[in-house]
């Protein structure tokens, strides 16, 4: 039912790609980079340190140049450790479509909201309500838990919303599907063996033809399965809307999610530097460093969602499927969605089990500093 | 005093809301993480640091018998903390609160060999209970001090003493006191009181295998344990005295 379209353009750049990383890999350039990237890291934190203690001794252009500059490089090397936000995002754009406008706007929104964030946990919680900054330190914790759950639900929702899609696909009169191209085959009896569409490339064989599609077979109806970098027509408008797609709004309400799931939880490093700012007198200066921060973290995640949809479009562009193209962009959403899901879940275990000691604690009440979280660590506690 | 918690506690809290604990988990994605070619994905970063400066105390008799050290938190740390002691309402004077902070820090790093592993000659050598600890806030630092006994006073002569300070798990690095961009350690940065002569000390800087590091964060990541990197970081303090 499916065919592989596939030619030396496809197999000789994926080919040395992968020889190329192997080789990075071997040669130990993988390894280098990623110590280097981590002793920078580390005297980054201590250049921010030394930049906000100077802005506050002497606020001179040069000193608030200093200060929003090295907030950005810690922003931009801090993003390129650890951190589900990424995994999230690649993972969502990569299986549920999405032009490169909206891999940008998504990245550089949930940038911004951890930034954001951490102000607001810092404004509420310590000038709000009187918490001390390493009380609200520990409620990142818990924002933490939420954005997992989050990021579960997120899953959830898009497994649904795949399961319901291809439901319907199912149930369509096989006249829609036998629009799309691969004509050939048609007399596969497909609507039957729905469930066995996750094997495509065995059945791709058992067609037995490798399909050179001329690309003017454009499928007719709305299809999210090819929508970047495709062929324009000479009357195109080149918007990429311009394939009426009934799923939009759903689409944003999901995509949005995304964004809070990941930017619910806050930059450690950011809070800290608002906590100390604010300590100093200078919470201001703090306010304006953050925003810079998250400009540097934007850059980044970005660049890693920008290059998951490139990644996507490339291999749709020349591993296309012959055969209605809906059913394989939704088992595509599933399988996006699970992932997700799974990520989601066994992110929220596992703090569930380490962070299960600390209770939320009750608005209003500042928790007894002594009370500690679940985990030990090197340090005592 | 128990109505604040150590600095220790605050460099804990921060650990367990960081991102180190995310490394642990990113295992089932790995593969994906190195195939959108996130350089660190699995390295935690210090988040903190310590300046350390330690002074090997010898005997009458020319034998080492303690290593002195005295660890200034960093700026952001140090505000952090003395918040937390300012906020204290039992009327106590500073002063001893400090004392008291000083006590927990001490009980806190007994458990973990005082953050300190020290050889000689390669082979390890026992330490003895801390003692002499005081803690004050100078130049907006906190300062932690303390004397380090060895388990048993050394004979140097024709021997080198090497001691690494680190923090296993990588969340606050610890280095010797250095100069502004921290190339070169400082001569104060490890000293000696009443050493017989022909003593010379040394401060050998980390080179980090960068094969041995992702190997290991590799290992912590598979086995969802703490980060240990700290070891590959660390500077080494070698106190050598001619035979």
């Amino acid at each position: 039912m499916f065919r592989v379209i596939a030619r030396p353009a496809f197999w000789v750049p994926l080919a040395a790609v992968v020889a190329l990383a192997a080789l990075v890999y071997r040669l130990g350039w993988w390894q280098q980079f990623s110590v280097q990237v981590v002793l920078w890291q580390g005297k980054l934190y201590r250049e921010l340190v030394e930049a906000m203690t100077a802005l506050h001794q002497a606020p001179t252009l040069t000193t608030w140049g200093v200060l929003l500059g090295v907030s950005f490089g810690y922003g931009v090397f801090h993003a390129a450790g650890p951190g589900h936000g990424k995994v999230v995002l690649s993972t969502y754009l990569a299986s549920q479509g999405g032009a490169w406008r909206r891999a940008l706007g998504l990245s550089v929104l949930a940038s911004l909201l951890q930034g954001v964030m951490a102000i607001a946990i810092i404004s509420v919680l310590v000038f709000g309500l009187g918490w001390l900054t390493r009380q609200a330190m520990g409620s990142i914790d818990q924002a933490e838990l939420v954005s997992f759950v989050v990021v579960s639900l997120v899953g959830l929702w898009l497994c649904v919303r795949s399961l319901r899609r291809l439901y319907v696909l199912e149930r369509l009169p096989q006249a829609s599907s036998a629009s799309t191209e691969g004509q050939g085959s048609a007399a596969v009896p497909f609507t039957a063996n729905a469930g066995s569409t996750l094997t495509p490339m065995a059945r791709s064989t058992a067609a037995a033809s490798i399909s050179f599609s001329p690309s003017p077979v454009r499928p007719l109806a709305p299809s999210r399965a090819e929508t970047p970098h495709h062929a324009h027509g000479t009357g195109c408008g080149c918007g990429h809307d311009h394939h009426i797609d009934p799923h939009t709004a759903s689409d944003w309400r999901v995509a949005l999610i995304t964004v809070l799931s990941i930017g619910i939880r806050p930059c450690s490093g950011a809070v800290l530097l608002l906590g100390a700012a604010a300590l100093l007198d200078q919470f201001g200066k703090g306010v304006v460093a953050v925003l810079a921060m998250s400009l540097g973290t934007s850059l980044t995640v970005s660049s890693l969602a920008l290059l998951s949809v490139f990644a996507r479009d490339w291999v749709k562009r020349h591993l296309k499927p012959a055969k209605r193209p809906h059913v394989w962009q939704g088992w595509i959403g599933l399988l996006g969605g699970t992932l997700i899901l799974a990520f989601g879940l066994s992110l929220t275990a596992a703090q569930w089990q380490q962070g299960g000691s600390s209770a939320p604690p009750m608005l209003g009440t500042p928790p007894s500093p002594s009370a500690k979280s679940g985990g030990l660590g090197p340090l005592g506690g | 005093m128990p109505a604040f918690a150590s600095f220790m506690d605050v460099f804990m809290d921060f650990a367990l809301s960081s991102r180190r604990r995310l490394a642990g988990r990113l295992l089932p994605v790995l593969p994906v993480l190195l195939m959108l070619g996130l350089p660190s994905a699995a390295l935690a970063h210090p988040h903190g640091w310590v300046d350390v400066s330690v002074e090997g105390i010898f005997d009458d008799r020319g034998e080492l018998t303690a290593l002195r050290q005295r660890w200034r938190m960093d700026p952001f740390y140090s505000q952090v903390v003395m918040e937390d002691m300012a906020s204290v309402k039992d009327g106590s004077t500073m002063a001893q609160r400090l004392d008291a902070l000083g006590v927990e820090i001490r009980d806190n790093l007994a458990k973990e060999n005082n953050l300190t592993h020290i050889t000689l000659d390669g082979q390890p050598v026992a330490q003895g209970k801390v003692t002499d600890t005081n803690t004050e806030y100078r130049d907006e630092r906190l300062v932690f001090s303390f004397v380090l006994p060895l388990a048993h006073a050394q004979p140097m002569a024709g021997h080198t003493l090497r001691y690494r300070v680190y923090d296993a798990t990588y969340y606050i690095e610890m280095l010797h006191e250095a100069n502004a961009d921290g190339s070169q350690p400082l001569p104060d940065a490890l000293t000696m009181a009443d050493a017989p002569a022909g003593c010379t000390t040394d401060i050998v800087k980390a080179k980090p295998d960068p094969e041995k590091v992702m190997e290991a964060s590799m290992i912590d990541a598979t086995q969802q344990t703490e980060p240990n990197i700290g070891r590959f970081f660390a500077e080494t303090g070698e106190i050598t005295c001619s035979g």
